[in-house]
């Protein structure tokens, strides 16, 4: 009741409801340009966030989450390229649609999807954080070491060509905490001499430069692709006959979603793709699927929008990014000062409550705008990359240069944008990266602590119940792929053999 | 071809190459842990300031060790040819690099006067009147972020 009215106070004070509308029409408008999303949004307003005032500026962050993720539909049903890696799946279906003259159709499904999953996925969020921050209470170092040991197990499964590429881009994150001075013993790591490493390497700056930065070198190559928009239209809300068809798709979605975002580590590109491969599997009609069926809009989108709920809840509760967008509003939040965890909730209950309110906001919001809007946000894909992308250059390097007016922060932004770029190029994600920076330090600290508890018995913490379901899951996490693809190596073998046996 | 027809084996060189490389800076900063200073055990609470980093780029060396043995066999199909690094890159990389030279140099907006105009030319953008008010909007935008409401001291 408490949290209902402190969201209400927040709703109420006009300053917020600019920032809803405002976060949402620039999010909206980000998440239809491709090559920029959530994550790049994210990291390139971090220098003005975290100049605000804690709940505004967090609350912004969730606004611009979810408003991004819901704007990447646009272009992926108008002119076949997802704004974000999230609504990659809904290519598949909402361009088909779009092209024989349904594009209002496809778009109505996509906002109508997005707007209710966000929603579902926030009330699950409000619901479950303080649940899961209950839970914490019980956690000591040994819990938290595992539980970060469980987050970097995820690594396996999130999207990227391979599973121990994106173990070696954890590991060396986590490597990369290890930098600057160790906070335990004040000796210098790492530093090369260098006093502004001292203070470890400058995380924002960093998240510029490998997501933005990399990005920029990628689109040097993509100057020549031109977009063209197949068909314009003013997205229409669904038909009861579209609404009968895709209710249940909805729900699915959103659990998918929700279950997936609440993973350490996985987001909603991984929960959008699930959700269309399960809807394509279960649904009657999976002979429309790739040519213009209506699920194939609704599951993706209705997941990769419950996602953004359900990724917050690991972050805010246990301080476990669910994703590389949460992963970077945790940064923020840890410069301004706000340690995740159930502390949180008793410290910072307006904090929680603008976050909760900004982000039910501008998944209504987006529905307004979206319905209304959405022609006009493709249009937003015809600014040539050539002007584009020399001005988020600007802002990366002049954001990069403010926080503490040193040049040499703009070079540790430059130094990350040739090494992410060069990582994409060989199949390794930035994600991982950013993930192990995140969980290195709680996992050092933690086993330390644990260390010291346990009298330099570190075979202790495997007689913590809940540290050891986390290190099986963990266990479970990494071997996962392994297995299936075991499995399916001896599905083969039997068919083969099967075969062999019928040419007899 | 059938199921059953043996599946021919052949080493990815590229992926050998980037194992290599990441086992080789492993190595090199497991080397880089011996400078670290020592402290007395009451201080290190048992955990000397070197352990963490050390097991950490031992699991960096050998999940890069595991990668080029899988890359000594991996299926022709799989080996995707990269293509050489684009031409555009190295020179955009190039700009970029100037873009930091030249911010102390010369000041942060005669900067951006030249480097937003300098980029779009070399990736292709002849239209000048489009390219005038536009980053004369950005720059402006710029301009009154950092310098007005921000209060940043740029150089």
């Amino acid at each position: 009741m408490d949290t209902l009215i402190l969201v209400l106070g927040f709703l109420s004070d006009p300053y917020h409801l600019a920032l809803i509308v405002g976060g949402t029409f620039v999010g909206v408008l980000v998440g239809a340009l491709p090559g920029l999303g959530p994550v790049i949004m994210i990291a390139l307003m971090l220098p003005f966030v975290v100049r605000m005032d804690p709940v505004a500026g967090i609350a912004l962050c969730g606004i611009v989450y979810c408003a991004t993720t819901y704007g990447g539909s646009i272009t992926a049903i108008l002119i076949n390229t997802p704004g974000t890696a999230a609504a990659a799946a809904t290519t598949f279906d909402g361009y088909p649609l779009a092209e024989r003259g349904e594009a209002g159709r496809a778009l109505g499904v996509a906002t109508f999807s997005s707007a209710i999953a966000g929603i579902i996925g926030i009330i699950v969020m409000i619901i479950a954080t303080p649940l899961l921050a209950r839970l914490a209470y019980q956690f000591g170092p040994a819990e938290y070491f595992a539980l970060a040991v469980f987050g970097l197990s995820m690594l396996a499964s999130i999207s990227g060509q391979s599973m121990i590429k994106n173990f070696i881009g954890g590991a060396f994150g986590v490597l990369l905490a290890t930098m600057g001075t160790d906070l335990t013993t004040g000796v210098e790591r790492f530093t090369f001499d260098q006093a502004h490493l001292s203070e470890g390497i400058a995380v924002v700056q960093m998240m510029i430069g490998i997501f933005a930065g990399g990005e920029l070198l990628r689109q040097a190559t993509l100057t020549h692709v031109k977009r063209n928009i197949v068909a314009e239209a003013v997205a229409r809300l669904p038909s009861r006959e579209d609404f009968r068809r895709i209710w249940r798709t909805v729900l699915r979605a959103t659990g998918i979603g929700t279950f997936i975002g609440i993973l350490p580590a996985e987001g909603g590109t991984v929960a959008a793709m699930i959700a269309y491969n399960e809807e394509r599997r279960w649904s009657p009609n999976r002979d429309q699927f790739g040519k213009g069926a209506i699920e194939g809009v609704a599951a993706p989108e209705a997941a990769n929008n419950a996602a953004t709920g359900g990724t917050m809840v690991p972050t805010l509760a246990l301080g476990i990014p669910g994703g590389g967008s949460t992963a970077i509003i945790l940064t923020a939040m840890l410069i301004l000062g706000l340690r995740p965890g159930p502390q949180l909730f008793t410290e910072q209950p307006d904090l929680l409550a603008g976050l909760f309110g900004a982000m039910l906001g501008a998944n209504i919001c987006f529905l307004a705008l979206g319905m209304i809007g959405a022609r006009y946000f493709s249009r937003i894909t015809l600014i040539p990359t050539t002007i584009l992308w020399p001005a988020v250059f600007c802002l990366a390097a002049l954001g990069s240069y403010s926080l503490q007016q040193s040049l040499f922060d703009v070079g540790i932004m430059l130094g990350f944008a040739f090494l992410g770029y060069f990582m994409r190029r060989h199949g390794y994600a930035p994600a991982p990266i950013v993930m192990g920076l995140i969980l290195g330090e709680l996992i050092e600290s933690s086993l330390k602590q644990s260390y010291l508890i346990y009298d330099g018995n570190l075979f202790a913490i495997l007689q913590q119940p809940i540290a050891l379901t986390f290190l099986l899951l963990s266990l479970a996490g990494i071997c996962g792929p392994f297995i299936a693809r075991a499995a399916g190596g001896w599905r083969e073998k039997q068919a083969a053999e099967m075969l062999r046996g019928d040419d007899d | 071809m059938s199921l059953n027809a043996p599946d021919p084996r052949a080493v990815d060189r590229q992926l050998l190459a980037e194992s290599a490389v990441i086992m080789a800076v492993a190595a090199a900063l497991f080397g880089v842990t011996f400078t670290f200073d020592r402290v007395p055990p009451v201080l290190a609470q048992g955990i000397q300031p070197a352990v963490f980093p050390r097991a950490v780029l031992v699991v960096l060396f050998g999940l890069a060790a595991l990668q080029a043995i899988r890359a000594l066999r991996v299926s022709p199909s799989d080996i995707a040819a990269l293509k050489p690094v684009p031409l555009i890159v190295y020179l955009t990389g190039a700009v970029l690099i100037a873009f930091l030279v030249a911010m102390p140099l010369i000041g942060t907006f005669p900067t951006l006067i030249l480097f937003c105009p300098a980029l779009a030319l070399l990736w292709g953008e002849r239209r000048w009147r489009l390219m005038a008010f536009s980053f004369a909007g950005v720059i402006a935008f710029i301009y009154g972020l950092f310098r007005l409401i921000m209060n940043v001291p740029l150089p």
